[in-house]
């Protein structure tokens, strides 16, 4: 099971948090949502206003139970190690997956489409992809994998495909090879685009992703694709944690 | 070499210069043996593809003027022209229509003479003129009747594959016109063919009636597509429903405010007006989708081209304000959950349910009269109950929120 959590916001793209992760929760048929909020740590050690903060936490529960109609709601301090859906656009929580609905109040609610995969030459995005293979299958969606490579100069050939590097290659076959395990419907969209996350989300618009899944890196210091992924889409996306920054 | 023939066969202009020989060498037999066998009727039909040959020609004219490219004058080119032969064609169709009809009609009425004699008393109907043929002009009659209807009908099919692969509207009019002829021809046959064998040509005639309503149905359907392009009417509601929900299947498109839709020749072209709440950054893709899948669904449908003009918007920005009191304490400030906890007013400004603004003033003495200055619709406390809340002014509505900290409403 995939626990879901939302982070509580009393705004309107707090609301869709909410509402998004209500949904996901029905969908996957999780026991209940858990919900957080981005509590000042101050407030967290202050005993001034301790009951004012219990208060606040049997409040926010009220207000999810009204908005969504779950009638199980769990509100936990810290957010929880499955998905976590929050509607900011700064990476507030690089330790675990966070899913940023872009303004988008359900997964489906344009009609069902794949999860795109983008992937790289590392074999980290393996482990990445099992966790969206899971959410795929569970949710009984196909996959889309992309990859983007620069276009070698040795090779005249105008397929994407013979562009691509042998670590590339491995890590797709890998993928398609883990699809398939999982049961899932699978599509590989190889490409020579001028802009990585242009080629991403052009992809996801192409095919009527629902959902882009990414997965961070502690390697990448400046311009992570994740970061400017999250700038660009107006689909929703799942940025997974990288591995050695995941809360355990 | 047939890839080649094959390619000089898909051309236009090779397709029309074949049908200009064709109606040639139909024109020249028929008036010959019309003349010879005293047929009106076979002599007429060769006269009516002397004038195919004039409109094949323009046809021709209209094609070479069509595929010329666009120009700043002319931006979307001038493909609309193929469609002022489409409304010409349809219009001289109703007019073969009727005109056959009613020498059908005749003819019906010429096996009553009472009902002829009465009819002709008061209406100008035509002269009848029956067919006069021997066993000696039979078959060549025959021959040439049939050949003529084989030809016109593999022609006209021909004309319209062509025409609807290179997208000429005139080329395909061209085509049903040649098989309504076609219909005329065969038509003609099963006269013939009845009056030698059943010795009953008035057979010719209640079918002549059911060709009239054929070749009507025809002429109405290119007049109506040629009338409805040339004044830029929709290219239907269906095709409109799904283009708006293909758009809104685009992630972003918060809704389709405005659709306006026409055809210049073979080209789609849509005019959208969609609402986002994104911004600039994204709108690029979200225009990036709606263009792909409006697309997709236009070309894999009655289109050749299309050209799709989008404009964003952003939805109502329901701006309004609203105000949070709050309480200076502890060195940070937090919601009051009283009136007589609060210290200051938070005075917010909200665009799309988003507090895009705040200023912040301390407790007014007369808050009442500062929430209505400041137009104020909401005066939020952090409170499980509002009787809490004395000395609060009825207007605006005093109202809870579920939490003390500001960072919980966008506040900070």
């Amino acid at each position: 099971m995939i626990p879901i959590a939302a982070v509580y916001r009393r705004t309107s793209k707090g609301g869709l948090s909410v509402t998004f992760a209500a949904d996901l929760v029905r969908r996957l048929g999780a026991e209940r949502l858990f919900v957080t909020s981005p509590i000042d740590p101050a407030d967290d050690r202050s005993a001034s206003v301790s009951d004012a903060l219990v208060r606040q936490r049997e409040l926010i529960v009220e207000d999810v139970r009204r908005i969504t109609g779950l009638a199980s709601v769990l509100f936990v301090p810290t957010p929880i190690s499955g998905i976590v859906v929050d509607h900011g656009q700064t990476a507030e929580y690089e330790d675990v997956d966070t899913l940023y609905p872009r303004l988008e109040s359900t997964l489906c609610e344009r009609g069902c489409g794949p999860i795109l995969i983008p992937f790289g030459d590392s074999l980290e995005a393996v482990s990445a992809a099992e966790r969206s293979f899971e959410l795929a299958r569970r949710l009984a969606l196909p996959v889309v994998l992309y990859h983007t490579t620069w276009v070698d100069p040795d090779r005249e050939s105008s397929k994407p495909e013979e562009h691509m590097c042998a670590e590339a290659v491995v890590v797709n076959d890998r993928l398609a090879k883990l699809a398939g395990e999982y049961g899932l419907q699978v599509k590989s969209v190889i490409e020579t685009a001028e802009d990585v996350v242009e080629g991403i989300v052009r992809c996801g618009m192409r095919e009527s992703a629902r959902l882009i899944v990414m997965s961070r890196s502690s390697k990448t210091t400046v311009g992570c694709y994740v970061d400017q992924a999250l700038r660009q889409s107006p689909i929703s996306l799942l940025a997974i944690a990288a591995l050695d920054r995941r809360r355990a | 070499m047939i890839t080649a023939l094959r390619k000089l066969l898909a051309s236009p202009f090779v397709t029309m210069w074949l049908v200009v020989l064709m109606y040639i060498v139909k024109a020249m037999i028929k008036i010959s043996l019309g003349g010879q066998i005293n047929s009106p009727m076979i002599a007429g039909d060769g006269y009516h593809n002397l004038a195919d040959i004039i409109e094949a020609l323009a046809v021709l004219a209209v094609i070479y003027l069509a595929r010329r490219p666009a120009t700043n004058d002319y931006p979307f080119g001038r493909k609309n022209i193929e469609f002022f032969t489409s409304l010409a064609i349809g219009l001289v169709l109703l007019l073969l229509a009727l005109d056959f009809a009613l020498k059908s009609l005749v003819g019906l009425i010429s096996y009553a003479p009472t009902l002829d004699q009465t009819l002709r008393s008061f209406l100008p109907l035509p002269e009848h003129h029956p067919l006069v043929m021997d066993d000696g002009t039979f078959v060549w009659v025959l021959c040439i009747t049939a050949g003529s209807a084989v030809l016109s009908m593999i022609v006209s099919r021909y004309q319209i594959a062509v025409g609807k692969a290179t997208g000429h509207a005139s080329l395909v009019a061209d085509g049903e016109e040649t098989a309504s002829d076609g219909r005329i021809e065969i038509l003609a046959l099963i006269g013939v063919l009845g009056e030698y064998f059943l010795n009953s040509p008035w057979l010719e005639y209640p079918l002549g009636l059911v060709v009239a309503g054929f070749i009507a149905h025809t002429g109405w359907g290119l007049f109506r597509s040629g009338y409805r392009v040339l004044l830029q009417h929709s290219i239907g509601e269906a095709h409109e429903k799904n283009i708006r929900q293909r758009c809104m299947n685009v992630c972003g498109v918060h809704s389709v405010e405005d659709l306006k839709t026409f055809q210049v020749g073979q080209m789609a072209v849509c005019m959208l007006v969609v609402t986002t709440k994104h911004t600039a950054d994204t709108v690029t893709y979200i225009k990036y989708g709606i263009e792909h899948h409006v697309r997709e669904y236009l070309l894999s449908g009655d289109f050749k081209e299309c050209e799709i003009h989008i404009k964003f918007q952003r939805p109502d920005q329901q701006r309004h304000r609203v105000a949070y009191a709050i309480a200076y304490k502890d060195k940070r400030f937090r919601i009051a959950g009283s009136l007589n906890e609060a210290t200051h007013i938070l005075v917010c400004d909200v665009e799309m349910g988003m507090i895009v603004r705040t200023r912040r003033e301390s407790k007014p003495e007369q808050l009442g009269a500062f929430l209505a200055r400041k137009r104020i619709l909401k005066l939020y406390f952090f409170t499980g109950s509002l009787d809490a809340i004395e000395g609060t002014p009825a207007n605006p509505i005093p109202e809870a929120v579920p939490g003390f900290q500001p960072r919980l409403f966008g506040l900070s």
